[in-house]
């Protein structure tokens, strides 16, 4: 059998790939690209593709880790932990508050700006600012994989999301330095995927649970037109609900057997990771036993039965269902009139949520996309058609919430609806009531609702208009939603055709110069991380040498220096500890090299020492009698190892 | 404002001829993305933006492939590799051609299409005719009481094949509206065509809207109150 070995360059080298496709999820995210064979592939790492939305600080306030390794220390150090950023993004205090629950957060907002910031390891960041560490990861993951720098992006958020959480997860995007070329809805995303293979012409419903959020599209594809019909859902609602439900249910238990976890932010942690684990078992098993480790040393036995989490989960499950209905009567379809029905979220492997999915739309879901994945891999098709250039393939998505402007009385009247087909467009024309007036306020909002108070604002702005008598000047406004569904506004004098800039404010989330400014000090920051991380490394050495170091002065090796070696030795060891203590890299790196001069003879005592024992050692007699090993050889030129 | 729409047509009112989609150029049939209307020339409007005569009565199908095969060439995605201003003006008109295709979907949007773009804003306070007001004095009396009276019920779903059928009726009246409008459009018979346009969509709105509250109110009586 031949072995391909590759000289000279790799063959992923050749071709660059201009733009991934990322799944920025509220528990895992991922990364993947469209390689030279046209296939859509996530990348992976040691732990998988998954990587967990979780972002570790240290106690100084840098960032040390995200994915797995801070998931780690989700359990030791809960209170500079952050994760659900996603649940974040886009929202006011108070929800996030609400969001937050009973996590040790801070919420700030800071005077004179919209954007909400959260207060972690003695820094106050903002959610777009905690989301960009975690797509700088997947940027780093991408370039480490493909051997190249990646600046672009397609990302992915959820179909229900509004401006504001769009807005932000772009902002997000730019803070990481990744060229947002697009934000896919992510039902979207997953027909985009899904169609790759199939070439389909038909309708589907794409019903997507996440941890988070839950989305539902009907799409109608075409011709490599992929369309969607109805979007709906509801962005407060996913499988961290359920988890919460099994945790609540859980701890009673507990409580009643004389264990709290009350307010313990690590004994929490530690249930709810258990917690997971049982919910997960219980997809596969009727009934499922977890090891829990409160404490360390503190092991205890939770059971549960697949029969009790479904009736705890039943009314959530039921909740997805009307948003389901509703999209169906907005499409103007029947059940009946489906082609396939799509699972998309990793609570969609919950058997209930599948039995509750084919009873409404009466078919049995595809059994063979891979419903973590498949939104990555839409992303990466999307960022390949925009930057390939190739033509036989477009998604036309639509707003998922009208929207809407204040008008008397604190009714919003409706000038988008939603559901429609974006880029989309509405004008409006503006007067003025009283002489010489020189603005029109305008208020817009987003939502199905009649009144101001239950619409979500966006934003509001004036709208300047040259003094002139009552009802004589006219200003056209118009909105535009983008391929995105970001919101932009534009206004033009009717009368001279003039147009007029307007200084949109937003109402939650970063301005543009906000967003700059934070580019800036990112910039600044990023020297700050990157000398840390140097520091770390030049730490990690230092530890192993003073460690093998004084391990060689207490053996026989030790016995062996005079006095004035000695003494240089435990003067390198102390200047190494002190220059640990500058948390810098360069004095580590002298200090080390000091130490590693002063050791030499030290080294050769020990070396010396070890190599006297192994010659006694019957097992290296046998090794030095064999001679070169003759499996170990070396491949020819041609690549091929012969058998 | 509106007058300035109210310009005779350029064709025959029997054929309107289907012209090239506003962002072609009229000459070569290239699209130009940085087409603007020469002064004097009003905004184009939804019929315009898609290359579709301006009739009411129009192929489903033929305004579905004049949308999709437009927003295909159109869509901003496909001219990320031209840059910022491509994507801008890209923006732009394909929005226009999304808004022109949602608001000439069905005969009645057409239909109330053509009475806008002649100045004739939907009247809110449309008053029916004698004959649908005593009905719908009926039906209100039934959509109230529906919530737990089963007689109620009976009687609500008896009116709403009434009006099922009243709507059926109205939808044949409505396309003859709509066929003599075509027809007179631009000629001397324009104003009454509009007239009468505008009275039947009033009845099938009015109508639409009470088969819409009386579904809901059987459907789901509890939510009877808060439909809309």
């Amino acid at each position: 059998m031949a072995i391909q070995i590759s000289f000279g360059g790799d063959k992923r080298r050749d071709k660059k790939v201009v733009a991934v496709g990322i799944d920025l999820g509220t528990t895992n995210s991922l990364v993947a690209y469209v390689g030279a064979d046209g296939k859509p592939q996530v990348i992976g790492g040691a732990d998988g593709p998954m990587v967990p939305s979780v972002i570790a600080f240290a106690a100084n306030g840098q960032v040390h880790a995200v994915g797995h390794t801070a998931n780690a220390q989700l359990l030791t150090h809960p209170e500079r932990t952050i994760y659900s950023v996603k649940r974040m993004m886009g929202r006011s205090a108070p929800e996030i508050v609400h969001e937050l629950g009973m996590l040790p957060f801070q919420v700030h907002r800071a005077a004179g700006s919209a954007a909400v910031r959260i207060e972690v390891a003695g820094q106050k960041l903002t959610p777009p600012e905690l989301s960009a560490h975690v797509l700088r990861e997947l940027k780093a993951r991408a370039e480490a994989h493909l051997g190249h720098a990646v600046e672009k992006a397609v990302i992915t958020v959820p179909a229900y999301f509004n401006d504001a959480q769009r807005q932000a997860t772009k902002d997000a995007g730019r803070l990481a330095g990744l060229d947002v070329l697009r934000i896919v809805n992510e039902p979207t995303a997953a027909a985009l995927a899904y169609g790759l293979d199939k070439k389909p012409q038909g309708r589907i419903v794409v019903y997507d649970l996440g941890g988070g959020t839950f989305d539902v599209s009907i799409l109608a594809m075409h011709e490599g037109l992929t369309e969607v019909l109805a979007t709906g859902g509801d962005t407060h609602l996913g499988g961290d609900d359920f988890d919460r439900l099994v945790v609540a249910t859980v701890a009673e238990q507990l409580e009643r057997a004389g264990i709290s976890v009350r307010g313990d932010a690590e004994k929490l942690q530690r249930l709810r990771k258990a917690c997971i684990e049982l919910k997960i078992a219980l997809s596969a098993s009727e009934h499922a036993v977890v090891q829990a480790e409160l404490l360390e040393g503190q092991r205890i036995e939770l059971a549960f039965d697949r029969t009790d989490f479904e009736a705890l989960i039943a009314p959530l499950v039921e909740k997805t269902l009307a948003p389901c209905r509703q999209a169906l009567r907005d499409s103007g379809l029947s059940a009946a009139e489906l082609d396939e029905v799509l699972l998309v979220g990793g609570s969609t492997r919950i058997p209930l949520v599948r039995r509750k999915v084919e009873e409404l739309f009466g078919k049995v879901p595809r059994g063979d996309i891979d419903p973590d994945q498949v939104v990555a891999l839409g992303a990466a098709v999307q960022a390949d058609i925009m930057t390939t250039g190739r033509r036989d393939m477009l998604l036309l998505d639509v707003t998922p919430l009208s929207l809407g402007m204040e008008t008397v009385g604190d009714v919003v009247v409706k000038i988008i609806n939603r559901n429609s087909a974006i880029p989309a467009s509405a004008t409006e024309e503006f007067t003025t009531s009283v002489d010489n007036q020189t603005g029109v306020v305008v208020h817009v909002l987003q939502g199905d609702r009649e009144l101001v108070k239950d619409c979500r604002s966006l934003a509001k702005f004036v709208i300047p208009i040259e003094p002139l008598p009552a009802g004589l000047a006219r200003v056209a406004v118009t909105f535009l939603i983008d391929a995105n569904g970001i919101l932009h506004v534009m206004a033009k004098d009717v009368r001279t055709g003039r147009e007029k800039s307007i200084e949109v404010k937003p109402t939650y989330g970063l301005t543009d110069d906000e967003v700059v400014r934070m580019l800036e000090d990112a910039f600044d920051h990023a020297e700050d991380d990157l000398n840390y991380r140097m520091f770390l490394d030049a730490k990690n050495e230092a530890d192993q040498i003073l460690e093998a170091t004084r391990r060689a002065l207490t053996g026989p090796a030790g016995q062996r220096l005079d006095a004035d070696e000695r003494e240089e030795i435990d003067g390198a060891i102390a200047g190494l500890s002190a220059a640990l203590r500058t948390q810098q890299a360069d004095p580590v790196r002298k200090a080390q090299r000091r130490l590693n001069d002063a050791t030499w003879r030290l080294a050769e005592l020990a070396l010396a020492e070890a190599l006297n024992t192994a010659v006694h050692d019957p097992r290296l007699a046998d090794v030095l009698a064999q001679g070169p090993d003759p499996a170990a050889v070396k491949p020819d030129h041609h690549g091929q190892r012969i058998k | 404002m509106a007058e300035q729409f109210d310009r005779p047509a350029r064709d025959s009112p029997d054929a309107p001829r289907a012209v090239r989609p506003w962002v072609l150029d009229p000459a070569t049939g290239a699209i130009d993305l940085d087409r603007q209307p020469v002064p004097g020339e009003p905004e184009p409007d939804h019929f315009a933006i898609l290359g579709l005569p301006r009739r009411i009565l129009l192929d489903a199908a033929a305004i579905e492939i004049a949308h999709r095969s437009l927003i295909r060439d159109l869509h901003p995605d496909r001219f990320h590799a031209q840059g910022p201003h491509a994507v801008a003006q890209a923006q732009w008109h394909s929005s226009r051609v999304n808004d022109a295709w949602r608001g000439l979907k069905t005969l009645e949007q057409r239909a109330a299409y053509v009475l806008l773009l002649a100045g004739e804003a939907p009247d809110e306070r449309y008053r029916p005719p004698p004959s649908l007001l005593a009905l719908v004095l009926d039906a209100n009396e039934a959509i109230d009481e529906a919530g737990h009276d089963p007689a109620a019920r009976a009687q609500l779903a008896e009116l709403l094949t009434d009006f099922q059928a009243q709507r059926a009726a109205l939808g044949a009246e409505l396309a003859d509206a709509a066929a003599a409008w075509d027809a007179a459009q631009a000629g001397d018979g324009a104003s009454a065509a509009r007239a009468r346009l505008r009275a039947v969509l009033g009845q099938a709105r009015y109508v639409d809207n009470l088969i819409g509250r009386a579904t809901t109110a059987l459907s789901a009586p509890d939510a009877a109150d808060s439909a809309n």
